[in-house]
């Protein structure tokens, strides 16, 4: 480790930093290949939210500003796997094993493995929560939110 | 020997037959056209198949990274909760090893701030800075993670 005679962390003590109390809260205990099953229709679920608190991330670079958007978005995912646990959960966990599963030793965990039961699941979720699977290239194409935030102030590195 | 026996060896009644001296040319099956035709056939349905192939790839990855995108908030929001946590140890840890140097400021360098311009939204450090009272482990695996 290099320089470690004089480590200094950049943070005064007059610089703001959220107490502990703010910073824990329970955190969603899911697994990747979890996550992986469920990302597109967390997506489509949780679409607000997530584009809010990447809007302000993205715009102020801070996460001390965005903590409670961030709060918002681990509430929805929260809420989306439990209403799925509730709906769909054998049907989700057919698909969670598949997903697992794909991709053999790498475990690249890909969806095109798993066609026939993620037809069972999206049947599932357009029936019981009204959710279906957006079509290919829906979250790496641009899309416009419409948000009451108000607009940043110019920093100086702009 | 008698006389009656004798014969001269004469060509053939008729003649020789003709001395084959043009070259043996195979004669193709399949006119020139027609083969450029069939090439081209090929080509064209390998250029077709092959483009299909990318297509399909390409929606396949597309896929994948729509599925990252998705999830990457929630990741992230978590990330940057644990980030923050992780300095404000530091920033006690720190307050509690320097208590007893005299005019030593938490983040500076007896008062001299680290980077001179540093914007209010953008703490740099390094990685050894931010491992530094944690498990040494802890950091090799940052390294070698992702």
């Amino acid at each position: 480790m290099q320089g470690i005679g004089k480590i200094i962390m950049v943070f005064t003590k007059e610089d703001y930093l959220p107490s502990e109390a703010e910073l824990t809260i329970e955190e969603l205990p899911l697994s990747s290949s979890v996550l992986k099953a469920g990302s597109l229709y967390f997506g489509q679920y949780c679409d607000n939210q997530s584009k809010e608190f990447m809007l302000c991330s993205q715009e102020l670079k801070d996460p001390r500003k965005c903590l409670n958007e961030g709060k918002e978005v681990t509430r929805c995912g929260f809420e989306f796997f439990k209403k799925l646990k509730q709906n769909c959960n054998p049907e989700f966990a057919a698909y969670h094993e598949c997903i697992y599963r794909s991709g053999g030793k790498g475990r690249s965990m890909d969806f095109r493995y798993c066609r026939k039961q993620q037809k069972v699941l999206d049947k599932c979720l357009f029936e019981k929560m009204g959710i279906s699977r957006p079509p290919i290239g829906y979250f790496s194409m641009v899309r416009v939110h419409k948000t009451d935030r108000p607009k940043p102030a110019p920093s100086d590195t702009d | 020997m008698s006389r009656s026996g004798f014969r001269q060896d004469m060509p053939p009644t008729g003649g020789y037959g003709d001395i084959p001296y043009k070259k043996a040319l195979q004669i193709p099956r399949l006119k020139g056209y027609t083969k450029i035709a069939i090439a081209t056939g090929i080509t064209l349905a390998g250029m077709y198949v092959c483009t299909k192939q990318i297509q399909m790839n390409s929606r396949l990855r597309w896929e994948e990274n729509d599925a990252r995108l998705a999830t990457w908030p929630l990741v992230k929001a978590e990330q940057d909760r644990l980030h923050l946590l992780q300095v404000r140890k530091n920033r006690d840890a720190e307050a509690e090893l320097m208590k007893n140097i005299p005019d030593w400021k938490v983040g500076t360098y007896y008062g001299k701030p680290i980077y001179h311009n540093a914007p209010e939204n953008h703490k740099a450090y390094s990685p050894d800075e931010y491992y530094v009272h944690s498990d040494p482990k802890k950091e090799l695996r940052s390294y070698y993670s992702n």
